[in-house]
């Protein structure tokens, strides 16, 4: 067995494991951790601290900043995931947000010394409560119509590469795909990187790249058959040839993407470290990292098999319609 | 060309680009009150990077720790503690049954605003008796930072409007302000016609006056067999499906509006007023398609009301929202600004990158980068679209795209420099050579852009959209370098050497 194709064979391997994987942890998931993925902040249950102060008691920035270090000193036993301040007329909120996990009755606890710590017990005007929350996710709208669009795309791609490449081409695209968008899904389900409303946005950057990808390699692989050079060779050769070239325009866009990302994420942590902050940027990594596994890996792999099944039954046909003739031949 | 003029077109764009870069980059007063915020300052972005607008909606009954506080002893007795929340025990004797309905009206809600399509919200039950809502306030920088504080309060505007139009309890109802209406027939002869004076609404329109309905029955919903929107660039058309009884019946309503002072027939859902159409004519159509204010009063309109008309209305009565928050950026405070730098960052990164790669030529691919970063930006700032993070991974994506274009065709001149090709020659016939596999490229990436940006909804619209201009950015720019490319290389004597790459000649044998 050549080397190629033991890569062939061992990456639909990986990518078909990675999927399955990914959807039996999902579903799993689905039952015991009530949901397929672990969804961000923006979907999951929490418990809120939040410290409604008055303009009359704390007028003024300055102010607002000594409630907060009252706050932060009170609350630095816990881990908040987030924080932030909401302004009203008449004064304004701090919010911290802990996870559903967190310990509710020293929250409380932590919550009651905050209060007595502001003396708001009289005028009333400012106070910390305590809320336990639990999160709806929404209607699928996004979801659907993110899917149709990816569909319509894949669908016009297929038609493109049959009318300027061939069939098979337009087919192995597809499959390399839906393996790109399937390892991403199947990824982010395995490592349950929280996931928010960013991800459908995630996953249909990761079909166009996955496309670009399939074009640049569609396009070597014509040229290729097109030059003269490569005209004795075997079919297989020259495909691997095309993977080899497109792969390094394929790498470096991937990577160059990916190292974008980690400078953006680096710059995130600057502003507020946290899972939270942290998880569009993973994702997207986890994204681009699929993108490169299904074209430089999987899209030859699909397209060698397609090829190799095309050109044995073009054979197997062109044998049939010799065998009458070479049989007029011998009875001649 | 001759060296001045190439000096001439260099010094010229080089110009343009510094002025666009600094009109983009640099906020600067302008006198002593106004102040220009620049293009980047300018884009609206996610909640991520400027807050979030949220409020939480209380069942009638139940108050705030604050509100609690300013009731007498005596009120105070009803009360009872839930959480952080007190409940009035004689308006909810069973605290489950109301933790319940809440809960089921939240789910309603969280499917109303992912209807909605935007790039983040949420919707949480707090304590089991309140709803908490959360969306982005689409807020710019400039708006954030307090430095645009018209465009903040519009954003607001449209943000609070988004949240207490989806969030209407109650049933679709048609209302006028008139009291009575006067109908004159064909022959002349005139009939005084009295809404349901019976059922005068307070309502929330800017007048303060009140309203009165103009259907035969309050609500309406057996009307409408379907309520859409349609978009087509900046309109938005709210579709109205009528059922066969329906139209007749909307038939009457219209020809009482039309004979009415007001001429404007006033849809609400519960005491929320959805939207309101003048109506000059009597209308008797199975169809009916109105222009809403903006897309997003639209979609809010239409949402709520196929929620409705869905069955889906809410089955507590809720406290009328009265205040809705903005608060500081989920990702930090400083979260936009840090967000800019390292788009900056990763410009130079690219910029050394290819100056490294491409030696002189690199200085080509220099302008090529700058000039598309502040395209993406400007398109960004006047399409008045909502940037995220997956928007921004979109627009390095469709700098990707040119940037391996033109990876291509250098790569392909090099090939045919090492053929013995002269470099004029090398790189006409490179063009020639590589124009399909371009062109390929970018018809593909177009399409599928398109698509994103029409069929998809919210975010991945968005996306679509900026990988639009991007492709179209990138598809220009790339015959651009080729122009700079001719430019910047004219008054070099070694034209190989400007592109890194040496001359082959072959000797003859």
């Amino acid at each position: 067995m050549t080397k190629n194709k033991l890569v062939n064979i061992v990456s639909l391997i990986i990518c078909t494991v990675i999927i399955v994987a990914g959807m039996a942890i999902g579903t799993v998931c689905h039952f015991l951790a009530g949901g397929f993925f672990n969804y961000g902040e923006e979907f999951s249950s929490y418990n809120s601290v939040v410290i409604n102060y008055s303009t009359a008691e704390y007028p003024g920035d300055k102010k607002v900043e000594e409630l907060k270090a009252i706050c932060d000193e009170k609350l630095s036993a816990f881990n908040a995931y987030e924080y932030s301040i909401g302004e009203k007329t008449t004064g304004g909120e701090i919010v911290y947000k802990y996870s559903a996990s967190t310990d509710v009755e020293a929250l409380s606890d932590a919550v009651d010394a905050i209060n007595a710590a502001i003396d708001s017990g009289d005028s009333g005007l400012s106070y910390a409560v305590l809320h336990e929350a639990k999160t709806f996710v929404g209607g699928s709208k996004a979801i659907t119509f993110a899917a149709i669009a990816l569909a319509s795309a894949a669908g016009f791609q297929l038609i493109y590469f049959a009318i300027r490449y061939k069939l098979r081409c337009g087919i192995s695209a597809l499959v390399s795909l839906l393996a790109a968008v399937g390892v991403f899904v199947s990824l982010a389900a395995i490592t349950r990187i929280p996931v928010g409303t960013s991800f459908i946005a995630l996953v249909a950057i990761v079909g166009v790249l996955t496309m670009i990808a399939s074009c640049v390699l569609f396009d070597r692989v014509r040229k290729n058959f097109k030059n003269d050079a490569n005209a004795k060779a075997a079919r297989s050769e020259v495909i691997a040839t095309s993977a080899a070239q497109s792969k390094k325009i394929n790498l470096v866009t991937v990577i160059a993407l990916a190292v974008a990302v980690v400078v953006l994420a680096v710059f995130a942590v600057i502003s507020s470290l946290g899972i939270a902050t942290l998880a569009p940027y993973a994702l997207a990594l986890m994204g681009l990292i699929s993108c490169a596994f299904a074209t430089v890996l999987v899209m030859p792999a699909v397209h060698y098999g397609s090829d190799a099944l095309c050109e044995k039954s073009n054979a197997n046909a062109a044998k049939a319609d010799v065998r009458p003739e070479a049989k007029t031949a011998e009875n001649s | 060309m001759s060296k001045v003029k190439s000096t001439v077109i260099t010094v010229l764009v080089v110009l343009a680009i510094l002025v666009a870069a600094f009109f983009a980059t640099i906020s600067f007063p302008v006198g002593e009150i106004q102040r220009y915020n620049s293009i980047a300052s300018d884009i609206h972005l996610g909640a991520d990077f400027t807050g979030y607008a949220y409020t939480t909606i209380y069942p009638k009954g139940v108050v705030t720790a604050e509100d609690y506080n300013g009731l007498s002893e005596a009120e105070a007795e009803n009360y009872t503690a839930v959480g952080g929340l007190y409940v009035d025990m004689a308006e909810h004797e069973d605290i489950d049954e109301l933790k319940a309905a809440v809960e089921k009206d939240a789910e309603i809600l969280a499917e109303r605003f992912g209807r909605k399509g935007y790039s983040s919200y949420s919707v949480s039950v707090e304590d089991g008796i309140s709803i908490k809502i959360c969306v982005p306030t689409n807020y710019s920088y400039a708006e954030y930072k307090g430095n645009d504080s018209d465009g903040a309060s519009s954003d607001l505007s449209v943000a609070t409007a988004s949240i207490t139009n989806l969030a209407a309890d109650g049933k679709i109802t048609l209302r006028t302000v008139d009291s009575s209406i006067e109908l004159t027939d064909s022959s002349g002869n005139s009939t005084t016609y009295s809404p349901r004076k019976d059922d005068l609404y307070e309502t929330a329109l800017v007048d303060g006056s009140h309203t009165y309905s103009l259907a035969g029955t309050d609500d309406v919903s057996e009307y409408f067999e379907s309520v859409t929107t349609t978009t087509f660039g900046a309109t938005t058309a709210i579709n109205f499906n009528f059922t066969e009884e329906g139209q007749e019946s909307f038939s009457d309503v219209t020809t009482r509006a039309a004979s009415s002072d007001s001429q404007t027939i006033y849809f609400f859902v519960g005491d929320t007023e959805i939207m309101s159409f003048t109506c000059e004519s009597t209308i008797n159509m199975r169809s009916l398609s109105l222009v809403a204010d903006s897309k997003s009063a639209g979609e809010n309109a239409a949402i709520t009301m196929s929620s409705v008309l869905e069955g889906k209305d809410l089955t507590v009565d809720y406290e009328q929202i009265s205040t809705v928050i903005s608060s500081t950026a989920a990702a930090g405070d400083s979260a936009a600004m840090w967000l800019g730098i390292g788009c900056l960052v990763v410009l130079a990164l690219l910029i050394i990158a290819t100056v490294i790669r491409y030696k002189k030529l690199g200085a080509v691919n220099t302008i090529i980068i700058l000039i598309f970063s502040l395209v993406i930006t400007y398109a960004l700032s006047l399409l008045s679209v909502q940037t995220t993070f997956a928007v921004v991974l979109c627009a390095f994506a469709g700098l990707g795209i040119l940037l391996v274009s033109n990876s291509i065709v250098f790569s392909e001149v090099k090939r045919l420099v090492g053929t013995g090709r002269t470099m004029q020659a090398s790189v006409k016939e490179g063009y020639k050579k590589v124009l399909m596999s371009v062109t390929d490229l970018h018809i593909v990436l177009f399409v599928v852009a398109v698509l994103l940006a029409t069929v998809g909804v919210g975010e991945v619209a968005t996306c679509g959209l900026v990988l639009v201009v991007s492709t179209i950015a990138s598809y220009v720019l790339y015959w651009f370098t080729r122009l700079m490319w001719y430019v910047l290389s004219a008054p070099v004597r070694d034209k190989f050497g400007f592109a890194g790459l040496k001359r082959v000649v072959y000797e003859d044998d």
